[in-house]
């Protein structure tokens, strides 16, 4: 063969190309230009079959110079006849379509492809000018199927690496994990010898994982005195050999010999044949939960010994009402038993009907706003017992919202008897405290009523001193008038006391009561009108009318009523007095026209030292009425008033007949 | 059209807000570029253009000057940076079709030519002529020599796209003399082996043979200039690529990369060869009216044809002449040559004279 040597140093080139690369793209790259360069051709691409579209290859560029083409496709038969040759020169496309006008020639690339070449000059595509490169064309075909084989296999072990980067990080974050996690891990054989322990699990029972490794865990970690914990992990571990999986809490010792408690997950494990090879156990510290459940347990007992022996009553509802909790004391005041009153609502089982309707609208309102006015305060209410009786009790209601849900506790105290006593003390005291003021008042008005009659004795007897002395004829007129008014003032004083004396004899029960039937007129006619400085008038008399009654203590109260009906009526009609037949009774009337009693007077007008309100300085000691009352009262009778302020009043007398 | 020892005003003054204004600059002329660009900014002129050993009018070579070529509105300038990095090369933005035809001016010491041009080949392909050259200084120093209205750079590359149709004739005229070697060791424009050994070693042992005057590391280019390596390409002259210096007598560099594993040959120069075949580049680009040229010349061919270099422009010239009387000859003298020879692969040349007859 007459060859060039120029050619074959082409060829030569052509050659070494196919050998210094290993990516095909770079191959494919060197070898299409370095022929358009030596060849001067237009354009080289190298194309690649990329799968099938129906009975068609799809064609995709693995270079192309210049880069002017895209994906295409061809039909698969047609590569195959036309390719029968391996080398085809063509005034046309493989693809049909003539892109440029121009000599294509085509070079099979075994089975990834094949290699286009054109040029627009036909001459410089001959048959005769491309043989020679046939065997640098198979080489390129090898060397990109190599090239492929080749990325192909640094694919794979780029992906291999990368899984096994993957694994490796993923082994060391598991391991990280499970060394930084809070759960304690611990790995030992079939024989409970310790192989493992993470982080966790030798913080939890303070010994480093050399101290621990090839040490017996019953041995190192449970106390050998602690028969009932060496019996439960036994158990557990023949659970586990059985290949089950489980849970179970245990109390192990730490390094310190401290008590811990651990919520173990023990799990068979296995190695890569399936033989099982000991067991993982994850420990959950559970020892500040045990911790804190036993000081709850102490607090909750504790603090249901207080409510039961608490006198408040203990009663939490949720918010529609419903008991959930009722105490011993409960039971006690409520009548109700706990299993009587649990599920019930409040309306149910305590609450008056009056009140149901105020509880219902108030559990609204706050469950709505978050608004109680009877909440967190001390209020007195009523409420009902098993038997229906309602009674008061002092209530303390306390809200409490766990999570989303409302609930409310109240302490009920029963004030039944307390309230009770403390109306009785409020009533003593009152009366106490009236009687203070009586005594103030009885003291004010003793000095006033003793200190005026003896002023009024004192300064006459110094009159009368005075005339003997100073005259030696006294004027016996005004000694006389000295004389009397000393008198009367005596007989005032005498009268008082007298009066105080019966107050005292009546307090003590020891006044005479003689009683003695007798005609009441004939008694007034004869014992109390003579004796009266004025004469009241006689208006409606029954003069058939007796009763038994004590003379005196008669005779005594009629004065004393129609002394004062004339004292209070200073400036009215003369006072009247009736005497009628009140079928049971003798009714006797003294009617004045005086000043009267106000209205809040008349329940106390009886009373010892009260006065009215109106009486200014009327003098008077408060003890007439009291006497009065209690003389009436001694013969089985009673005495009533009627009274309007500025009208008058009348006392009515009811004597037994 | 071209003017002498310019001012920049002088340089504006000549520029037309109707076209393109593509300057060829002598490397020995004191114009600030930076400072031209900005006033022509300023003035509204769009500009784009390149720094070279020398620049050619008619039959004689130009110094100190500016050479305008005016050209169309419509023609588009597309600037890549950094040529030497093809990893930032971002994709060419497609042309029209009536874009026929292109300027390339590129850093002609840039290691990113070969990528360059692959890269331009492989978007735009050989559906347009291209004709271009080296930008840059004689004295070797790497430094900006391509501008556009966007700066003054170095390691770049400016293509213009124009609607006009270029023909192109391409020659060196260098013959074989020695060869084929194999490059087996190189990287990019440097040189290490030769047949495995030293490419120096071998290329002096070679050159010696036919050199009047020993090849020394001194003095390599006075004897190299006569003796550049070829490239086969088949149906064509070698592609060309010119020894510059040695810098340590064992590794070579050239104008132009030589691929790893490339056989080359080693050409000699013979003057009557050289001027013969501008006469058949002439021949070839002028084969008809032309509106314009454009003569891209390597300067190593001056530096080789010396006093005779006057006779390749003259042949140029008078072919010129016979298609278009009324239009000069306007070339630069280059750091190397582009052109789609022919109708294929684009490629960078060394010593070998490129005529574009522009319609």
């Amino acid at each position: 063969m007459n060859f060039d040597p120029s050619q074959i140093t082409l060829l030569y080139e052509l050659s070494l190309a196919n050998t210094r690369h290993y990516r095909p793209i770079d191959n494919a790259r060197q070898f299409v230009n370095k022929l358009l360069s030596r060849k001067a051709l237009t354009a080289g691409i190298v194309w690649l079959f990329d799968g099938f579209q129906g009975d068609s290859f799809i064609c995709k560029i693995l270079h192309a110079m210049p880069d002017l083409r895209s994906t295409n496709v061809i039909k698969a038969d047609r590569v195959n006849s036309f390719f029968s040759d391996g080398l085809v020169v063509s005034d046309h496309s493989i693809f049909g379509k003539d892109i440029d006008k121009g000599r294509y020639a085509y070079f099979k690339l075994n089975d990834i492809g094949f290699l286009e070449l054109f040029s627009d000059d036909e001459s410089k595509l001959s048959l005769k000018s491309l043989n020679p490169l046939r065997d640098v064309v198979n080489q390129l075909a090898v060397s990109l199927e190599i090239g492929f084989s080749y990325q192909n296999l640094q694919d794979q072990i780029r992906q291999r690496e990368k899984a096994e980067k993957s694994l490796r990080a993923n082994e060391e974050k598991y391991r990280n994990i499970i060394d930084n996690v809070q759960l304690g891990l611990l790995e030992v054989d079939n024989d409970e010898i310790i192989t493992y322990a993470n982080k966790s699990f030798q913080d939890l029972v303070g010994y480093s994982l050399s101290e621990m490794l090839g040490k017996n865990a019953s041995t190192l970690l449970i106390d050998q005195d602690d028969q009932k914990n060496q019996d439960l992990l036994r158990k557990e571990n023949e659970k586990r050999m059985e290949g089950v999986s489980n849970s179970y809490e245990l109390s192990i010792k730490d390094k310190h010999g401290n008590k811990k408690w651990t919520i173990i997950s023990g799990a068979p494990n296995y190695d890569s044949k399936g033989e099982q090879i000991g067991s993982i156990g994850i420990h959950l510290d559970i020892t500040e939960q045990k911790k804190l459940i036993e000081e709850n347990v102490f607090k909750d007992t504790r603090i249901k010994k207080l409510f039961d022996i608490s006198l408040d009553a203990l009663v939490s509802i949720d918010s529609k009402g419903v008991i959930f909790e009722w105490s011993r004391q409960a039971e006690e005041i409520f009548g109700f038993t706990i299993n009587e009153a649990i599920g019930k609502t409040l309306s149910e089982t305590i609450i008056p009907v009056q009140h149901r309707e105020g509880h219902e609208k108030g559990m609204q309102h706050y469950l709505s706003t978050g608004e109680g006015p009877v909440l967190n305060k001390r209020i007195e209410i009523t409420a009902v017992r098993k038997s229906g009786e309602e009674f008061p009790i002092e209530l303390t209601i306390f809200p409490l919202k766990f999570g989303e849900k409302h609930f409310f506790t109240a302490f009920v105290r029963d004030i039944t008897e307390i309230k009770e006593s403390r109306e009785n003390m409020e009533k003593a005291l009152n009366r106490q405290r009236e009687l203070n003021e009586l005594k103030s008042k009885f003291i004010s008005m003793i000095s006033h009523e003793l200190r005026t009659p003896l002023t009024t004795i004192r300064s006459n007897t110094e009159i009368a001193n005075y005339l003997l002395e100073q005259e030696h004829t006294p004027d016996k007129d005004k000694l006389a008038r000295n004389i009397s008014r000393i008198e009367n003032n005596v007989e005032r004083l005498n009268q008082l006391i007298s009066n105080i004396l019966m107050i005292g004899k009546l307090d003590a029960g020891k006044v005479p009561f003689n009683p003695k039937k007798q005609n009441i007129f004939s008694l007034i006619k004869q014992e109390v009108l003579p004796n009266l400085s004025a004469q009241p008038k006689l208006n409606d008399i029954n003069d058939q009318l007796e009763s038994e009654v004590d003379t005196k203590l008669f005779t005594h109260v009629m004065n004393n009523l129609i002394e004062n009906a004339f004292k209070y009526s200073p400036n009215g009609k003369t006072p009247e007095v009736d005497l009628k037949d009140g079928g049971d009774t003798v009714l006797i009337k003294i009617r004045d026209y005086g000043i009267g009693i106000p209205t809040e007077d008349h329940d106390r007008i009886f009373d010892t030292f009260f006065r009215a309100s109106n009486v200014d300085n009327i003098q008077g000691t408060g003890l007439g009425l009291s006497i009065v009352k209690d003389y009436v009262e001694l013969h089985g009778g009673k005495i009533t008033l009627t009274s309007d302020v500025g009208k008058g009043t009348v006392f009515s007398i009811f004597l037994p007949k | 059209m071209f003017i002498q020892r310019p001012q920049i005003d002088d340089v504006l003054a000549i520029c037309s807000h109707d076209h393109l204004n593509l300057l060829l600059v002598s490397e020995d002329t004191e114009i600030d570029i930076e400072q031209l660009i900005q006033e022509a900014d300023r003035e509204g002129y769009r500009v784009a253009g390149g720094i070279f050993p020398g620049l050619l009018y008619n039959t004689g070579r130009l110094d100190h000057s500016v050479l305008l070529v005016r050209m169309d509105k419509t023609a588009k300038v597309v600037l890549q940076e950094q040529i030497s990095h093809p990893e930032r090369f971002v994709p060419l933005e497609p042309l029209a079709d009536e874009y026929q035809s292109a300027f390339v001016w590129l850093d002609g010491l840039s290691s990113g030519i070969p990528a360059y041009l692959e890269h331009v080949y492989k978007h735009y392909g050989n559906d347009r002529n291209y004709i271009g050259g080296g930008c840059g200084s004689l004295s070797l120093q790497s430094q900006p020599c391509v501008f556009d209205n966007s700066g003054f750079y170095e390691d770049a590359a400016i293509l213009i796209a124009m609607p006009n149709r270029i023909t192109l004739g391409v020659k060196h005229g260098w013959k074989k003399i020695a060869g084929p070697f194999l490059v087996n060791q190189s990287e990019g424009n440097k040189l290490d082996q030769i047949n495995w050994e030293s490419a120096f070693s071998v290329y002096k042992q070679e050159v010696d043979k036919y050199s009047t005057q020993p090849l020394t590391k001194d003095d390599f280019f006075n004897v190299a200039k006569g003796f550049p390596f070829g490239i086969f390409r088949e149906g064509y002259e070698d592609i060309v690529r010119d020894p510059i210096l040695t810098e340590d007598e064992k590794t070579l560099t050239c104008v132009g990369a030589i691929d790893s594993n490339t056989f080359v040959n080693i050409l000699k120069g013979d003057p009557y060869n050289l001027i013969d075949c501008a006469k058949e580049a002439a021949e070839a680009a002028f084969v008809e009216h032309v509106n314009s040229s454009l003569v891209v010349d390597c300067i190593s061919r001056t530096l080789f044809l010396e006093d005779r270099y006057t006779e390749e422009l003259e042949v140029v010239h008078n072919k010129l002449k016979t298609v278009n009387s009324d239009i000069g000859l306007r070339g630069v003298l280059s750091l190397g040559e582009i052109s789609s020879h022919g109708d294929g692969y684009l490629e960078f040349l060394n010593k070998t004279i490129v005529v574009a007859g522009i319609s």
